[in-house]
Parts: C-alpha cells; sequence; structure tokens
C-alpha cells in the first residue's frame, strides 16, 4: 500500500507535505519502521492474515511524547488470488475504513481502495499545520 | 437338332449381359474398411515418468485404417501429479480420451503399407480430481499466512491439431511420432487452482500448449 502526508492550504485543498524526522511503525510489535525524512510519501505491506491492522505515526523520531504519536487502523477486505503453481497464492486488498488519533493526523483519506501492484497512492494523511 | 440362330443369338447376349454386370459390379465394390488396427504405448511419457517426480503417466495410442488416406485414431490412458513446494502442495489425477481423424500425406507403395506421414485433429475430455491443497504466503512483516483450498472434480475439454510419422520396423511393429498443439475449450474451469499435469493435454495452467509423443505400435489385422 503506498500513500503520502498532506496538509490543508488557506483553500482547503490538500498539498504535499514534507515530513523532516518522522517514522511509519508497522509488523508484528510494530518491529519494522520506514524512516520519513524530507519525505512525503510512504509505503508498507498489509497484512495477508488479518482484516485489520495498526500502524504508528511518530512525527518525530527523536520523541516519544504521546502528543507526537498517533495511531492510524486500517480495515480492508482480503481476496486469495492465484499466482502460479511455483508460487502459489498472493493475497488483493481493498480498502474499506481507514481512522487514527489526532495529536499529528488531522484526517485519513481512501484515495484508491484497489491495492494492486502499481505506483498510485492509495492512502492520504493530512496532517495538522 | 439345330438351334435356331436367334436362340443362340438372344442365349449370347444374355451371356454378354451378364458379364457387363458382373464387371459394373466388381468395379463399384467397396475396398473393405476397418480391416487394419494399431494399438501402442507412449514411451517418451514412460521414460518421463520415470526421471521426474512431478507426475506420473501412462498414455496409449490406438488407430484403425479406414480408408484411401484416412484412418481414425484414440489416444487414452491416465495420470497423476504433485505439486510441492514453499507456496503450494497439492496431488491431482485424471484419466483422459481423445478421438480424431489423421490424414495421410503419401499414396502407399504396395498393399499393406502403412508407413506414413499425417496431419489430425482430436477432440479431448479428461475426467481430472484435484485433491485438496495446502498453501503458504510468506511475510516477515505481519506473519505467514496458512490456507487450504477444497477439492474439486473438473470435466476439461480441449482440441488438439497433430502431426506425425509412423514407420513399421519389423512385420507388425511400428514406431512413430507426434507433435500436437493444444487448447482449452474451458480453461476457467481452473482459475481457482488448476491441475499441474492433465494426462493427455500437458501443464493443467497452460491454456494452450504443445506436446510429443513417441510410440511404439503393434498391427493387427488384414492389409488391404
Amino acid at each position: 500500500m503506498r500513500g503520502g502526508f498532506y496538509t490543508k492550504d488557506t483553500a482547503n485543498n490538500n498539498q504535499d507535505t514534507l515530513l523532516t524526522n518522522a517514522n511509519l511503525r508497522f509488523g508484528v510489535g510494530y518491529s519494522f519502521y520506514q524512516q520519513l525524512k524530507n519525505s512525503s510519501k510512504f509505503s508498507f505491506p498489509l497484512s495477508q492474515d488479518n482484516d485489520t491492522i495498526e500502524a504508528i505515526f511518530q512525527s518525530d523520531s527523536s520523541s516519544v511524547a504521546a502528543n507526537s504519536i498517533d495511531t492510524m487502523q486500517l480495515i480492508y477486505r482480503r481476496e486469495l488470488h492465484f499466482i502460479s503453481v511455483a508460487c502459489g497464492y498472493q493475497t488483493r486488498f481493498t480498502l474499506q475504513t481507514a481512522f487514527s488519533t489526532n495529536h499529528i493526523i488531522d484526517s485519513v483519506l481512501i484515495a484508491i481502495p484497489d491495492i494492486s501492484n502499481d505506483v498510485k497512492e492509495h492512502l492520504k494523511i493530512i496532517v495538522k499545520k | 437338332m439345330t438351334v435356331s440362330p436367334l436362340i443362340v443369338s438372344a442365349q449370347e447376349s444374355i451371356a454378354s449381359d451378364t458379364a457387363s454386370v458382373c464387371s459394373v459390379k466388381k468395379a463399384t465394390q467397396k475396398s473393405p474398411t476397418f480391416t487394419y488396427v494399431r494399438i501402442g504405448i507412449d514411451l517418451s511419457k514412460v521414460a518421463s515418468s520415470f526421471l521426474q517426480k512431478q507426475y506420473d503417466v501412462l498414455e496409449f495410442q490406438a488407430d484403425v485404417y479406414y480408408k484411401k488416406d484416412l484412418y481414425f485414431a484414440a489416444e487414452f490412458g491416465a495420470g497423476n501429479s504433485l505439486v510441492e513446494n514453499n507456496f503450494l502442495t497439492y496431488k491431482s489425477k485424471n484419466t483422459f480420451i481423445s478421438l480424431g481423424l489423421d490424414k495421410t500425406f503419401f499414396s502407399k507403395d504396395f498393399r499393406g503399407d502403412f508407413d506414413n506421414a499425417f496431419v489430425g485433429l482430436r477432440y479431448g475430455v479428461g475426467l481430472i480430481n484435484r485433491g485438496e491443497a495446502s498453501y503458504t504466503i510468506q511475510d516477515i512483516i505481519w506473519g505467514n499466512t496458512q490456507g487450504r483450498i477444497p477439492a474439486e472434480h473438473f470435466i476439461a475439454h480441449w482440441l488438439e491439431l497433430t502431426g506425425g510419422f509412423r514407420m513399421e520396423l519389423m512385420k507388425n511393429i511400428f514406431v512413430g511420432w507426434n507433435i500436437r498443439a493444444r487448447t482449452f475449450i474451458n480453461p476457467k474451469k481452473f482459475e481457482k487452482l488448476p491441475p499441474s499435469y492433465v494426462a493427455g493435454y500437458g501443464r493443467g495452467d497452460k491454456n494452450s500448449n504443445f506436446g510429443y509423443n513417441f510410440y511404439l505400435l503393434y498391427g493387427l489385422g488384414k492389409r488391404r
């Protein structure tokens, strides 16, 4: 799944926003993370064994203050898809609901629900200014 | 006693008519059909079954000379296949029959000459039993996923274009080869999980494919 960080401008349009030093944590026990240094884009896989996952957005990688961390939850539908006899199966996902706590994140929007192997942006995370 | 010339003439006329009728009957008498049949085994499948573990297949062929340059032909057999890797494990088995015609290229050099090259068409049907499959999707981030796909029965239909050669090695012992181009008529049946190998067709996950056979055959019957 791919996504991007945005802020709202005065006209209420979504503008790309670069995060200077943030982390996005995910996986079992949040043991994997993606470092976001001067980047507005992120990507991480969804679980093929569950219909929901949680990810933690840490706006400042050097701080664990509660008001600088948000938890994001994604709910989706899974569909098993046969690849080949040699490779077995893969899971195709369709995002259904996305929400988060609101210390730093204003809202989470599903831009494209169907997640496939392309370069489109599926999720938009709007952060507060 | 003298025979009237009219009676003699009538008798000669009857004899000549009878001879004409006989010769006409002889000219239109049909050549005997279905007098010679060959039946054999595909040695290439015996060898390939022995050399690898993915499938075991026995395939046979029979053809019967019809007339002129036409043979009725049939292939039949059965097989098992196994998929066993880190992502997928399941077995399948099937029986099949394919029926069709072969048309030879060359005329016979002598009566009872069955050496020839040919092309042919087949319609094939396979009864397939694909066993329950277990799959694993590996994922180091969220953990592996495992599951099962229920067993399924299929009837597969396919069309074949074939060509080949037959040669008589010794009296009534033939060898020959075929190459085949096949296509499933109902490929959508296998979208969920295809049988890995279908005896008589080839790889079950291919909507169309090419194949070959090498036959050893025995002939029976009267050569006409």
